[in-house]
């Protein structure tokens, strides 16, 4: 008797496009722009807390730029 | 090796830079694998960018690809990780072994990791979506907005077969949800019946159907009787073939119509449900209403006309209309009394504040025939006031109660019920509700057969609102509120405003519906730009703002917990945008 071998089941494949995502950069320098993006993505999908209280976050500042702070979300958005 | 370990190199700022992009494509390598092209790609380094991509070098959507717009709702970390994804590959050059990459896309990994948790009641397989076979007039796909067009072709066989497989009902878990705003429903799919037969191996328990009837044939229906337990729920609209065609635009209407006897002689239990659009007379409701009657149906819904752009087309937006929902409530009231199926009106908290019941008992808003419910004598009317001692203070409350109740003792659970002014105990088999199927409707229960009606603004919103408001300081307290439930909100603030601290001035505003085309659900027709608009309008009139916004949450209730309205826009977006702190309760 012949053996036939089992065929793996394999799952559909759930592909996605980054096309797809619609944001505009709010701050020429990439980097800024990436760590804005960023947070702006997480932000969509968590809440940061602090000592276990919800806390609104709308801006960061990198460590060595204590004077500047960077709106995750300007006003022009 | 693909994005889940590359190299990561940046030779200006190595350290934190590289810290950042390196956390990044990691975390999201164990998640997706990385596209190029529509092929899978080996992401191996990742080099600063001097220039940002050109928005013109992204791709446009490609074939065979899911739209992140059909996931946003139920599953918005599949955006979350296009997002991270979009920015890294905007900074920065990705490689792979032979040179530069052009990701453009990319495909999830262990489907495991985005399984669902969740109670989902009703449909199982809200993803099994064809041609709905009719056009209806009222269909909130009228004016479908642009965002919500395209977002998915037609199901594949191979995709309803890995949703199958991911379904683990023991669990409570099944794969992702995706919303599609363009395609019908189950029945209609060429392998409907295999998609039964497939759902009754895993799960034993109630099967409920929705459909608008057009394709119960004969074969259906005998086909739908073979997986019992199944409880249909049926968009009638009329049971007279020229109205059914005129507003549904069915060429077949009596497939839907015959249905009725045909489930009940097959022993299918079903419910009806109609719209009170103003092209139907009262005289076709009630007619239908009989005929439901008459051939066993279990309950009949009755959806009032809301939340559409098509109101008032003149005036292209809904118009509350307060005298014509009296008018419908006037003429369910006055059927009730003429029938006995129990007809639930989906407005009944309106319903109960004109008629005067300011108080809120939990009411038995109809008990179907034949039930445990009926054969324990429960009547339409009465007032449930406790679950074997316990006060039962919502319809969710009770239906919980109900089933724990149900698994101890043999099944059998002591009501109390307000009849009359009397006092009564009632005494419920819930056990004999085993072999009977009740098919649950949005927002009640009607489990061992007893209909209640929906939770009511008991005394936990405004203690909620209390709370928001003094965590806040807020003195000017704006809630958004519906035609609908705004008056009933405002009565209820007079009964509990001693529960808001002192000196808290409490207002309501109706956004108006701008986004849906036709009817949908009254709840839940308003997205965020509906809010914000409201917010801004509320402002600009008033020249100054409320200290805090209560949004209901309804429109956000519906996207698994993730509180973002049905274009899956969060929430958290109205206080982006309006600058005022925003609570939804």
């Amino acid at each position: 008797m012949e053996n036939h071998p089992v065929q793996p089941v394999s799952d559909f494949v759930f592909r996605f496009d980054l096309g797809d995502v619609r944001e505009e950069p709010v701050y020429e320098d990439p980097v800024r722009e990436l760590v804005r993006s960023v947070l702006a993505a997480l932000l969509d999908v968590v809440v940061l807390t602090s000592g276990g209280s919800e806390t609104r976050v709308d801006g960061f500042r990198f460590h060595n730029e204590p004077g500047r702070v960077c709106g995750i979300y300007p006003e022009s958005k | 090796m693909n994005c889940s370990a590359p190299a990561l190199t940046h030779p200006t700022n190595p350290e934190p830079l590289s810290r950042l992009l390196s956390v990044i494509m990691r975390g999201a390598g164990r998640l997706v694998e990385c596209e190029a092209n529509g092929v899978p790609v080996d992401v191996t380094a990742v080099f600063t960018r001097q220039e940002p991509l050109e928005p013109a070098t992204v791709q446009a959507s490609r074939v065979g690809v899911q739209t992140l717009q059909s996931v946003r709702w139920s599953e918005p970390r599949i955006e979350l990780v296009a997002r991270l994804l979009h920015s890294v590959r905007r900074a920065t050059e990705l490689h792979g072994p032979h040179g530069p990459l052009r990701v453009d896309g990319f495909r999830l990994k262990h489907l495991s990791n985005w399984l669902a948790r969740d109670a989902r009641s009703g449909d199982p397989f809200p993803y099994l979506r064809w041609d709905c076979g009719v056009r209806c007039t009222f269909c909130y796909q009228q004016g479908t907005h642009p965002l919500l067009r395209n977002l998915k072709e037609e199901i594949t066989w191979s995709e309803v077969e890995t949703r199958l497989r991911y379904y683990r009902p023991e669990r409570g878990e099944f794969l992702f949800d995706q919303r599609f705003f363009e395609l019908g429903e189950g029945i209609p799919h060429p392998r409907f019946a295999e998609v039964l037969r497939r759902f009754r191996e895993k799960d034993s328990n109630i099967l409920v159907v929705p459909t608008n009837g057009r394709g119960l044939t004969p074969e259906l229906v005998r086909e739908l009787a073979r997986f019992q337990p199944v409880g249909i729920r049926i968009s009638l609209i009329s049971a007279t073939p020229e109205v059914r065609r005129r507003i549904m635009r069915d060429d077949q209407p009596e497939i839907a119509i015959d249905s009725l006897p045909l489930l009940r002689s097959y022993g299918v239990p079903y419910a009806i449900s109609l719209m009170a659009l103003p092209t139907v007379s009262f005289e076709d409701m009630e007619r239908t209403v009989r005929y439901a009657e008459k051939h066993g149906a279990q309950y009949v819904v009755v959806h009032p006309f809301a939340g559409s752009q098509f109101i008032n087309v003149a005036k292209g937006r809904a118009i509350p209309n307060y005298e014509r929902e009296e008018r419908l409530i006037d003429f369910i009231r006055g059927l009730r009394s003429r029938t006995a199926i129990p007809i639930i009106l989906l407005m009944d908290l309106y319903e109960r504040h004109i008629a005067g019941e300011s108080k809120l008992p939990l009411l038995v808003t109809g008990v179907v025939a034949e039930s445990p419910a009926a054969r324990a004598g429960l009547r339409a009317g009465d007032e449930i006031t406790d679950t074997e001692g316990v006060e039962a203070l919502s319809g969710n409350q009770f239906a919980t109660m109900l089933r724990a109740a149900a698994r101890m003792d043999g099944g059998r659970v002591v009501l109390g019920v307000r009849r009359a002014g009397q006092h009564l105990r009632v005494e419920v088999n819930c056990a004999q509700a085993e072999g009977v199927v009740w098919a649950p409707i949005e927002g009640r229960h009607g489990f061992a057969g007893i209909l209640t009606d929906m939770p009511g603004f008991d005394a936990s919103v405004f203690r909620s609102i209390a709370e928001a408001a003094a965590k806040r300081k807020a003195r000017h307290v704006l809630v958004l509120s519906t035609m609908l439930m705004a008056p009933v909100f405002r009565a209820r603030l007079e009964q509990f405003a001693s529960l808001l601290p002192l000196g808290t001035e409490v207002e309501t505003e109706i956004p108006h519906s701008g986004f849906w085309g036709g009817n949908i659900f009254t709840g839940d027709h308003f997205v965020v730009p509906d809010f914000v608009d409201c917010i801004q309008n509320w402002v600009s009139r008033r020249g100054t703002k409320p200290d805090l916004v209560i949004v209901p949450a309804s429109p956000f209730s519906w996207a698994a917990g993730w509180q973002r309205d049905l274009t899956g826009t969060p929430f958290t977006e109205i206080e982006r945008r309006t600058r005022v702190a925003v609570v939804m309760i």
